[in-house]
């Protein structure tokens, strides 16, 4: 990725000088950047703000800045959500010279260790057997509403206090005692809509990426996509053995972490052979798209990890690249074209919290225009700053809780005045932080926050009487 | 200069002590504005309120502390660079006034406002503010009225002193003054709106300005017109001066802008030339819009074009003006030092300084590419070097000084929008004679006789040099030359 620190170190091992040279005469200064920039938003101060970070890295870089507490603030309470990057008319890489900065040995001492949430979470979307457990242990948490325990031992434990804000977005847990989904989703999540048609080779087969936090939290994002890809006419292959992105490691800097989960991805998806990978996670589609980069300088895995990135998709753009109706079995082949799913109008209001790291990362804006346009009875109802990091930033809100809350709350006024029924966003992050927001500008009940993809099948999903009759609208 | 420790106590009693900065991290991200020579102030300070401003400038007055005002730091003269040190005194939370009134198509906006939010909040009211800086997504109003920034649509519209109605301006010693109005007419008193506006920070600092809106022209469309010769575009924009309509806006790119532009981000369109013009007009319906387009594209034709092209939809105008916006960035891509001049001359000596610009060009062996505002004479000579190299600079320093030479003797003038700041300073004098720096002198000594508002900035340093404690080192930077 062009951000995070983990993509600066995996760069920095042949001396970097003159590339921070480079990267620093490209800023102009003109300040494009400034009022994309959640903090700078929040703070008003230029030191919080991409020009301002990149003049401060530029001087520590450069020696005429020793690194000390204030310098480390301004850079540490950098998202990563390259809204800047996107501004800036001469593409500097404003994070990669925040990285750089941090790098320097002098701040090691002035630097907090990562707080216990954040190395909890590392660790246990590392291992498939915690992620077994985490919904299970989630619907606990819930159950004994630990939760509100959590918080009021806050002002001892920060740490726990912090976790207990953020999980209090999740969607409720189902029973480990009864396997199957609840019953409210029953009706949505059938087997698939038509029988999977064979496709041809090479005709788009593709395979769906599912993600740790999404799979473990967000399972129904994941089967509403995938009964997407159904409905579009697709097959959709399953590739045993796949894992957490390592999204979350790399930008902790623990690039040899994220590098053995992206090997591990990369074999399990080339045994499933598909044409596409597609995911329902901005933030993990960011990193996979970045494994061709990640694994540069690995003679043995280089060509197979670019290949890999460049078959991943993510689900919006990929649905919206699909031709809007298939001719029925009438192209000789032996079903239908891959289509886009026609969708029904929902009587609401939507709008779009843009994931930064789909929007400014993977550049993935129109996509969700286009396919909630039809859905959103009531009309689509633009943010005034979509693509504005809502303060998540993968474990920003647990490292920075007072900032991400402040950045939050400004979305969230942003969110009343388009008065939408539905905040659609695109990556489990995102969800998580908007549902808390939602919580805390008092909208619960009038205000759902939903995956695009929840939304899609919400619309596209047959009726019971449809499913009744036996019809598809696929 | 020296800041003591009794003032700062003075001003953390004023403001709080969480809004005045001290740490070297944030001197470094004060230090600089748009353009390339940062200077370190001593503090910062961010007010939120003119009574704040007030009791700031009377205890820096009474401490003779030198006091630069900043807006968005977005200039491009240095005006908001604290060189010399002293306070940096940002501006940018004075952004909570900003109410439009379409009864008296005014808007009264606080100094922070930046200027995009100014033009939407006209336009969900169905009017308009013109002046359009190409940092308007960042700048705020304080910076653009004491600028006085101009933009592509002043040639139909004016720049900003002509939106300008009324100012709320604190002085030197803390007196806050309320100037004009909301009326189109006012004649009462001297016209002290004018003075203040452009002033670049030297006699006053604005907090609230009333500003004249207009109504919103509904239609628009773009024309691009070809040539094979600089110079015949140059001619053209003579001739559209003399024949009409006026354009909203009229920009100039010559063969190395096209060209650097269009290999950063392709068009699509066929643009291979030795220069294009871009050209907007608008108007209150399609057919007024339709028929300045037939006029222009007749105009462009009789005065050499090899091709008109009239926009088909706006997704092919914003196409063509994207050409435009990115040749900025374009030309980094060679390298990375952009030295962007604003020299301006009369409409009718756009033509001769398009040759002299070439002929500066060739003699200093510099890689100067010309784009801007043609239809004001605005051109915009920008050369761009590494500012590594010692050499190269050497030879950009020449190259600069002959270009205002070159703009001067054709009756033009240092600078069409972006000021004089710190970077024009010692050129002032070629332009302006004695008498006339006399008069200006003694307006700065009317309203500053302490000079602490932005010292050595604006003036010739010889008018202000011994009078303040910013002028010595304002004195011994500038005798280093350009340096961008």
């Amino acid at each position: 990725m062009s951000g995070g620190r983990g993509a600066v170190a995996a760069g920095t091992t042949g001396g970097t000088t003159p590339l921070f040279e480079h990267d620093l005469d490209l800023c102009m200064r003109c300040s494009a950047c400034a009022a994309t920039c959640p903090t700078y938003g929040v703070l008003g101060h230029e030191g919080f703000s991409p020009r301002g970070r990149v003049q401060v890295a530029g001087a520590l870089l450069e020696g005429r800045l020793e690194p000390n507490p204030r310098s480390l603030e301004f850079l540490d309470t950098c998202l990563h959500c390259e809204a800047c990057r996107t501004a800036c008319p001469n593409d500097v890489p404003v994070t990669r010279l925040v990285d750089l900065a941090l790098d320097l040995p002098d701040f090691k001492p002035l630097g907090p260790a990562p707080n216990r949430a954040v190395r909890l979470m590392l660790w246990a979307v590392a291992h498939p057997w915690t992620l077994a457990l985490l919904r299970p242990g989630l619907w606990l948490w819930q159950r004994l509403r630990l939760g509100r325990l959590a918080k009021s031992a806050g002002h001892r434990v920060p740490w726990l206090a912090s976790l207990a804000e953020v999980a209090a977005g999740l969607p409720p847990m189902p029973s480990p005692f009864r396997p199957a989904l609840p019953a409210r989703h029953a009706p949505a999540l059938p087997a698939p809509l038509a029988p999977a048609r064979r496709l041809q080779a090479g005709s788009g087969r593709v395979a769906f990426f599912l993600g740790c936090v999404q799979e473990a939290v967000f399972a129904e994002t994941n089967r509403a996509s995938i009964c997407l890809l159904q409905a579009a006419g697709l097959e959709v292959a399953s590739a045993p053995g796949q894992g957490c992105c390592g999204a979350l490691h790399l930008h902790q800097g623990r690039v040899d972490d994220a590098r053995s989960m992206a090997r591990r991805n990369i074999a399990a998806f080339e045994a499933a052979g598909p044409e596409w990978v597609v995911n329902s996670a901005g933030g993990c589609g960011a990193t996979l798209r970045e494994y061709g980069s990640l694994l540069a300088g690995d003679p043995e895995w280089a060509s197979r990890a670019a290949a890999f990135s460049s078959r991943v998709r993510d689900i919006s753009d990929f649905l919206a690249g699909l031709p809007l109706s298939g001719g029925e079995g009438g192209t000789g082949r032996d079903g239908p074209e891959p289509h886009r799913p026609r969708s029904t109008p929902l009587p609401l209001r939507v709008t779009i919290q843009d994931s930064c790291h789909l929007v400014h990362v993977q550049g993935v804006r129109s996509p969700l225009r286009t396919l909630l346009t039809p859905v959103a009875g009531r009309g689509l109802v633009e943010l005034p700053r979509p693509d504005q990091c809502c303060g998540s930033a993968g474990v920003y809100n647990l490292e920075r809780t007072e900032l991400a809350l402040a950045i939050l709350d400004r979305k969230m006024e942003d969110v009343k005045s388009t008065g939408a029924d539905v905040v659609v966003t695109a990556n489990p992050g995102c969800t998580l932080q908007l549902r808390l927001g939602v919580a805390r500008a008092g909208l619960t009940g009038q205000v759902r926050v939903l995956h695009v993809a929840d939304l899609l099948w919400e619309s596209v999903r047959p009726t019971e009487s449809e499913r009744k009759g036996g019809g598809s609208r696929g | 200069m020296t800041i003591t420790a009794g003032f700062l106590a003075g001003l953390r009693d004023l403001v709080g002590p969480q809004r005045v900065y001290t740490d070297p991290a944030d001197l470094v991200a004060y230090s600089y504005d748009a353009t390339w020579e940062p200077a370190s102030p001593d503090a910062v300070v961010r007010v939120a309120s003119t009574e704040e401003v007030s009791r700031l400038l009377a205890l820096a007055a009474e401490a003779e502390v030198p006091v630069h005002p900043r807006g968005a730091g977005t200039g491009l003269s240095g005006g908001a660079v604290p060189r010399g040190g002293g306070l940096v005194l940002a501006l940018n939370d004075l952004n909570r006034t900003l109410t439009v009134d379409p009864a008296d198509s005014v808007a009264v906006v606080g100094a922070g406002v930046i200027t995009l939010d100014l033009h939407r909040a006209a336009e969900a009211r169905g009017l308009f503010y013109p002046p359009d800086p190409a940092s308007l997504g960042a700048c705020t109003i304080g910076g653009n009225v004491a600028e006085n920034a101009g933009g592509p649509r002043c040639l139909k519209y004016g720049v900003t002193r002509d939106y300008v109605l009324g100012l709320e301006v604190v002085l030197a010693g803390g007196a806050v003054l309320h100037l004009g109005g909301r009326t189109l007419k006012n004649v009462t008193g001297y016209d002290l709106v004018r003075l203040f506006t452009g002033s670049e920070g030297t006699l006053g600092v604005i907090t609230e300005a009333t500003l004249r809106l207009i109504p919103q022209p509904p239609a628009r469309t773009t024309l691009a017109a070809l040539y094979d010769d600089l110079t015949l575009a140059g001619e053209t924009v003579v001739a559209i001066g003399q024949a009409g309509p006026v354009p909203a806006a009229l920009e100039i790119l010559d063969r190395a802008s096209i060209r650097y532009a269009e290999a950063y981000r392709p068009s699509g369109l066929d643009l291979a030339g030795e220069a294009l013009l871009l050209i907007e007009v608008d108007g209150p319906d399609s057919a007024s819009v339709h028929d300045q387009a037939r006029r222009l594209e007749h105009v462009c034709r009789g005065s050499g074009a090899r091709q008109v092209l009239v926009a088909e939809d706006a997704a092919q105008a914003g196409r063509l003006w994207q050409v435009r916006r990115s040749v900025s960035a374009a030309i980094v891509r060679l390298k990375p030092t952009k030295i962007s001049e604003d020299a301006t001359v009369p409409r009718s000596r756009v033509p001769e300084m398009i040759r002299r610009l070439a002929a500066i060009r060739a003699k200093h062996g510099v890689d100067l590419v010309v784009f801007g505002h043609a239809g004001d004479g605005n051109l915009h000579p920008n050369i761009v070097a590494n500012r590594r190299d010692p050499e190269e600079m050497a030879r950009v320093e020449r190259a600069v000084n002959d270009i205002f030479d070159a703009a001067l003797a054709l009756g033009g003038t240092l600078s069409g929008e972006h000021g004089i700041g710190l970077l024009k300073r010692r050129f002032l004098s070629r332009q302006l004679g004695p008498a006339e720096r006399a008069a200006m002198r003694a307006v700065k000594m009317a309203f500053d006789p302490g000079n602490i508002l932005n010292p050595g900035k604006a003036l010739a340093h010889d008018d202000v040099a011994g009078e303040g404690p910013g002028a010595g080192q304002g004195l011994a930077a500038d005798d280093a030359g350009v340096r961008p």
